[in-house]
């Protein structure tokens, strides 16, 4: 059983930096908790403060609570697996699990049977006797997770543990990590700035922005109903288009005007408009690529149409996307690979004026979803 | 018998010494006498190869405890090559770093020709690798952060590592050893949130390291004015040092802090009205990191 408690976590360095602000997480037993950000926004200190790597400056931390601030990092029962995660290349597979543990004056029983349990669950009995160098890339890495869970921990931290595999390999190993998460059964805390890997692994994800907790919920929930301009442009691939729009608002009508172009918003969302007095303010529209069809499209719904020219068209197999511009701005429509439209053809698109977003263009925070 | 056995220790002794023992022949030890001089012959060729096998001896060059003009013969007495690319790494933790840790990064880097591991104090471990070939920059950068990586997850211990430039002599070796001491110090003081320092890669935090309170405070002062400690704020300093890292491109910046071109803008002016200094310049901005340079040392001198 783990449960953690961040409340209030601060970084500030000596030189001023301040690393992170305000931190509140609680993190429930058997959780896989995702911290994503782009570089440098604090999803690594985070971590490092948890494993008693560095000191938290100010604010509490709990394990099971129990306040953890000043424990050193051996006594957390924590077990940490890095992006470089060096093997002992001399030392076979069952040596390099049983290192830490021997070090540690664990009985011989225990060690075995710990390291065979570890072996069992990584899919590694049959590689025990091999040394590092007769491992693929993908095996070498599950060693060193078996390094970390022979130690029978009660939280798991990974700091971007696929970072240095290949794009086939980090598919697989997300599947293996998936698994063991199963298995274990134990609370996973696992950073990276890959917001697929964050999508696909996590129970709950937490976004973060120069040191800032931006928001924290589902991957279904982060992606349909993002907190902020941040967080949508952050989620999704290809990212969410954006383009400024004025709002107009008479009577129960409430339009988005972009550049030449003007379109009715949906009764669903122009409450949100009406309420906040956006009448005659420049709003950010947001709109997903998949929410953008062809005008002939049987599936298209009705809504704003656009006669505009493909700048650039790229085939991913089972779909494409079409880059194009709007009223200035460059969009993105995922389509089926079916289209028939190719680079430079002029194509006529309609917007679901239902999935668009719209953001406070000063605050960035969202108006509606 | 026991006589041969002490011919032999005494034989040994000589060759690892140079001290030369001789049992006058008209000597008859007993067998007591004779086991006793071979437990103390045996016990100064211990002392002896503990005072100089070959990590005690690179501890005493890279520290300088060797005379240059002695540093081929002992080079060459424990089989070190004079001339091979080297590397120095200094790695420090807060915590004790005892036989557990020094164990653990050996069996990292078993090839023990090629990489030592210095105890230099309990607190401080130099590790030297010697390449085939000259390593490229990234390659000793891979090398720092690995053996981060190890000591945090495997020795669960807090560490900081610098490194210094290659080194193709070995009497060299010393001042790579200065150079990372010094790594560490400015790294420590000037970029503490990162952990991995390369000597060639201080930046002006080197210069300042070198400056008094009295010499920084009137550059301060003509720089930024006087009320540069409300100034420099953390968020202004984050803000700007990313702009300066992104060669002062606006777009660039506001990509990478997530933020929109005008608040960027908005906020880039904000420093002109406070201090006079226009950042998008690339003269006012060198003025600019400067001056936040020395307000972190000032910070840490006081």
């Amino acid at each position: 059983m783990a449960s953690l408690s961040l409340k209030h976590i601060e970084k500030k360095y000596p030189n001023g930096y301040h690393a992170v602000h305000d931190f509140n997480l609680e993190i429930a037993d058997k959780e896989f908790i995702i911290f994503v950000g782009p570089s440098g926004c604090g999803k690594s200190t985070t971590l490092r403060m948890i494993a008693g790597l560095e000191d938290i400056s100010d604010g509490e931390f709990r394990i099971d609570g129990e306040l953890m601030n000043d424990r050193e990092p051996k006594d957390r029962d924590i077990a940490m697996v890095f992006q470089n995660y060096a093997l002992y290349p001399h030392m076979t597979v069952y040596d390099n699990m049983a290192f830490s543990l021997k070090l540690r004056n664990v009985p011989k029983d225990e060690i075995d049977q710990k390291v065979r349990e570890a072996a069992k669950i990584l899919d590694l009995a049959h590689l025990l006797d091999r040394k590092p160098n007769a491992l693929s890339g993908g095996q070498r890495q599950r060693v060193a997770m078996g390094r970390a869970i022979v130690r029978n921990p009660k939280v798991f931290l990974m700091d971007e543990p696929l970072s240095n595999l290949d794009a086939k390999l980090r598919v697989q190993m997300r599947i293996e990590i998936s698994k063991i998460h199963k298995n274990l059964g134990t609370t996973i805390i696992y950073v990276t700035h890959d917001q697929t890997e964050a999508m696909t692994l996590g129970t709950r994800i937490v976004v973060m922005k120069d040191g800032i907790m931006q928001q924290v919920d589902s991957p279904q929930n982060l992606y349909d109903k993002p907190g902020n301009l941040f967080v949508a442009g952050f989620i999704g691939s290809p990212q969410m288009n954006f383009m400024d729009a004025i709002v107009g608002i008479q009577g129960d009508k409430v339009t988005l005007t972009v550049g030449n172009s003007t379109m009715e918003v949906p009764a669903s969302k122009k409450q949100a408009l009406i309420d906040g007095g956006y009448d005659g303010k420049t709003v950010v529209l947001g709109i997903r690529p998949e929410d953008i069809f062809e005008a002939d499209d049987p599936a298209a719904p009705k809504g704003l149409t656009i006669d505009t020219k493909i700048k650039f068209y790229e085939l991913l197999g089972a779909e494409v996307y079409l880059y194009f511009d709007m009223e200035g701005t460059q969009m993105t429509a995922r389509v089926p690979s079916t289209t028939k439209l190719h680079q430079d053809d002029m194509a006529k698109f309609t917007l679901n004026m239902e999935k668009i977003h719209l953001f406070d263009k000063e605050t960035e925070l969202t108006i509606t979803n | 018998m026991s006589n041969d056995k002490l011919t032999k220790s005494i034989r040994e002794l000589n060759r690892l010494t140079g001290l030369s023992l001789q049992i006058p022949d008209d000597a008859s030890l007993s067998a007591e006498e004779s086991s006793r001089a071979i437990e103390q012959i045996q016990s100064l060729i211990e002392a002896y190869a503990e005072k100089n096998d070959q990590t005690t001896t690179l501890k005493r060059l890279i520290t300088g405890n060797i005379d240059t003009h002695e540093i081929p013969h002992v080079a060459k007495r424990f089989h070190f090559d004079i001339k091979a690319p080297r590397a120095l790494f200094l790695i420090e933790s807060k915590q004790d770093m005892d036989e557990t840790v020094l164990s653990i990064l050996r069996n990292s880097f078993p090839d023990r020709g090629n990489t030592w591991f210095i105890p230099i104090h309990n607190k401080q471990i130099a590790m030297v690798s010697t390449y085939s070939k000259k390593p490229a920059p990234e390659q000793l950068q891979e090398q720092a952060y690995l053996v981060m990586d190890i000591l945090n997850a495997e020795a669960m211990i807090r560490a900081n590592v610098a490194y210094s430039a290659v080194v193709e002599q070995i009497e060299h070796l010393s001042d790579r050893f200065k150079d990372a001491v010094l790594a560490l110090k400015v790294g420590l003081i000037f970029y503490p949130e990162q952990h991995i320092y390369a000597y060639n890669a201080l930046g002006l935090g080197r210069l300042i390291y070198g400056l008094t309170k009295d010499q920084c405070i009137p550059y301060m002062l003509e720089a930024i004015g006087p009320g540069y400690e409300e100034i420099l704020l953390p968020e202004t300093a984050h803000t700007f040092n990313c702009f300066f890292e992104n060669n002062l491109n606006i777009a660039e910046t506001a990509r990478k802090l997530h933020m929109h071109r005008n608040t960027l803008i908005y906020r880039l002016e904000q420093i002109q009205k406070q201090t006079g200094l226009d950042v998008r310049q690339i003269r006012d901005a060198m003025t600019f990191k400067t001056a936040l340079l020395i307000m972190n040392y000032l910070t840490t001198l006081s």
